[in-house]
């Protein structure tokens, strides 16, 4: 196990390498010169190479690459082009909200999928199954701001009963909180739950074709003990994995959301960053998203270990 | 003799493609998806016969029409028709999509058999492809976009970078397991040069995985496309894209709902004929479920 987690932990950096190449290089002078834009057009030339002298514009790329690289490591991502703050303040201040909305998204997605997938597995091919494959078959053939518009048409527009835009913290009272949230963090799960369902649906079948299950059968176990104690422990290890890549683009997805209801979060500030041209923004975000992305399939695969001693012992998935 | 042997080796093949045909079309779903899919690329491929105006017409005097006869999905903010903006958006997510699957399957190949048959090209090409795996699309996607000018051809070249180390990386795994079978060192031991070996010998034998990964691609990038174009991030107005429709109905959402209604369930209808189809070729093409 040991091993197996200094492994891991030798490709996370060598990929975290390669995607700060890859982020820096990417973003860098492709269009027009950030001084010139900061100041605007009737500066003179030397103001212009002025300010390029105090960014820093003006070494060559490996140094200013480097020069990224360190702040980077000591947690300084630059300051915001066009927002009178740091990289760094701006994240702490948009990442809250989409946290909040991606945990109640995937919670929800996770409420739809796991019932859904085990009912599908339980009754193939009959009603139940071809109810929920449906279902699953068109969540997954939208963008989820589709789903968006269509709840706010209806449960904002016409029915007058949920906000459609804004978001509010805790401190404005719970009820409120969720009120806002509550429209956003459907529409996304709609669209992740689609994945879940069919992963659960065909893990639960593989398992329930396997020996174990029938020993269990033949035991006389009771249907109801066998799904769960036997069958879905042993199938949630694939589900895992998808959840792992669910959650890091339901960060992602949050962009097109929070835009969609004006959620004061990450993905709206990757929007605005990228439509204003805000180079250490793009940047600083790539990487901090990217980033929570890793982690977030590092702590899964760690949790293999935990799902299933199996992979403990032997050290392989 | 040994003609007789390959003529009696290709009715086999024969066969099998037609017990395979079959199975496709008793699939009821599948059947389903193709008719959806060639209701699709008929409006797309013959947009400018069903809407010979075009999608750019403007009457300010009809702005925010409701369906009525003579536009039967009602007018937008500067009084275009919207049936005929959601025809031209068809074919545009078509192109787009269609674009983006060949060209990705391309790359895909090319890079992913390099990686797995020479072994030292494979750190480099799979490091970077992880990379780029490591960045969340829709994120990858408009990062790539505030590089490039705002076209289509941009919005085309982000989706292919976005999606062409999936291809890679289902590719070069093909290739491991398909370099070590009798047949390519026989081809070695003839003298065959690498070229050959990759393009002659595992090119065609790896091609069901990568081709079953593809059909993902297409309805994914259609997917993304309308995301970037909602987000002010893909194709430019005034050029019809379902995404950027939805993104200008976004304005009058509370009193012309058509515009969010018939574009909204266009696009649900389009990029599901394509995924029931997909499935049924992926039934179809994967190896597991023969």
């Amino acid at each position: 196990m040991k091993k197996y987690v200094a492994k891991r932990i030798v490709t996370i950096i060598i990929t975290l390498f390669v995607l700060s190449l890859f982020i820096f290089f990417l973003t860098h002078n492709t269009s027009g010169d950030p001084a010139s834009n900061m100041l605007g057009s009737d500066a003179t030339s030397e103001q212009v190479q002025a300010l390029r002298d105090e960014l820093g514009l003006n070494d060559s790329l490996i140094t200013q690459y480097f020069r990224w690289v360190g702040d980077a490591l000591h947690g300084e991502l630059g300051d915001s082009y066009f927002r009178q703050q740091s990289v760094v303040a701006s994240i702490k201040e948009c990442i809250v909200p989409t946290l909040e909305l991606s945990f109640y998204a995937e919670m929800l997605a996770l409420l739809l999928a796991i019932p859904g997938g085990i009912l599908a597995a339980r009754y193939k091919g009959r009603f139940w199954d071809w109810s929920v494959s449906i279902f699953a078959l068109i969540g997954l053939s939208a963008p989820c701001f589709i789903y968006g518009l269509l709840l706010i048409l209806y449960f904002g527009v016409d029915l007058k009963a949920l906000p459609v835009s804004g978001y509010k913290t805790f401190a404005a009272g719970t009820w409120n909180h969720y009120r806002y949230l509550i429209l956003p963090a459907i529409s996304m799960a709609l669209t992740q739950a689609p994945l879940l369902t069919r992963i659960t649906r065909s893990s639960m079948i593989e398992v329930m074709n396997s020996d174990y299950i029938k020993t269990a059968k033949a035991k006389g176990l009771s249907g109801t003990k066998i799904l769960g104690k036997h069958a879905f422990r042993n199938a949630f290890n694939t589900i895992l994995t998808v959840l792992g890549q669910s959650v890091g683009s339901l960060v992602a997805g949050a962009a097109v959301i929070e835009t969609l209801f004006n959620i004061p979060g990450m993905g709206q500030l990757v929007v605005n960053a990228v439509l204003k041209r805000d180079y250490p923004l793009i940047q600083g975000l790539v990487l901090v998203i990217s980033l929570i992305y890793i982690i977030i399939n590092f702590i899964i695969d760690m949790l293999y270990g935990v799902v299933d001693p199996r992979i403990r012992v032997t050290g392989k998935s | 003799m040994k003609n007789e042997e390959k003529s009696i080796g290709k009715e086999a093949i024969r066969e099998r493609r037609k017990i395979k045909i079959k199975s496709f079309t008793t699939n009821k779903l599948a059947v389903f998806g193709l008719i959806l899919t060639v209701i699709i690329v008929f409006l797309g491929v013959f947009a400018n016969m069903i809407c010979p105006e075009g999608p750019y017409v403007m009457d300010i005097t009809k702005r925010y029409t409701a369906p009525c006869s003579e536009f039967i999905f009602g007018t937008d903010k500067m009084g275009r028709d919207v049936f005929s903006r959601i025809v031209y958006g068809i074919r545009i997510s078509l192109i787009v999509g269609a674009v983006t699957t060949i060209v990705t399957f391309i790359m895909g190949m090319i890079l992913g058999m390099i990686a797995g048959y020479f072994k030292r090209m494979d750190n480099i090409i799979m490091r970077l492809c992880e990379a780029i795996m490591s960045i969340p699309p829709v994120l990858m996607a408009i990062a790539l976009m505030s590089a490039f000018k705002p076209n289509i051809q941009s919005v085309v070249a982000s989706l292919c970078i976005v999606y062409t180390p999936h291809i890679a990386r289902v590719a070069r795994g093909a290739t491991i397991s398909v370099k070590e079978q009798t047949y390519i060192e026989a081809a070695r031991a003839q003298g065959a040069t690498n070229f050959r070996i990759i393009f002659k010998h595992i090119a065609p034998n790896i091609l069901s995985p990568v081709i079953v990964q593809a059909t993902y691609i297409f309805a994914t990038a259609i997917i993304l496309e309308a995301s970037l174009s909602f987000l002010g991030a893909g194709i430019p107005a005034p050029s019809p894209s379902l995404g950027n429709i939805l993104y200008e109905a976004k304005e009058g959402i509370f009193s012309a709902k058509w515009i969010t209604i018939f574009p909204g369930i266009a696009m649900i209808i389009t990029v599901l004929g394509i995924n029931i189809l997909g499935d049924g070729l992926r039934d179809l093409l994967d190896p597991k479920s023969n």
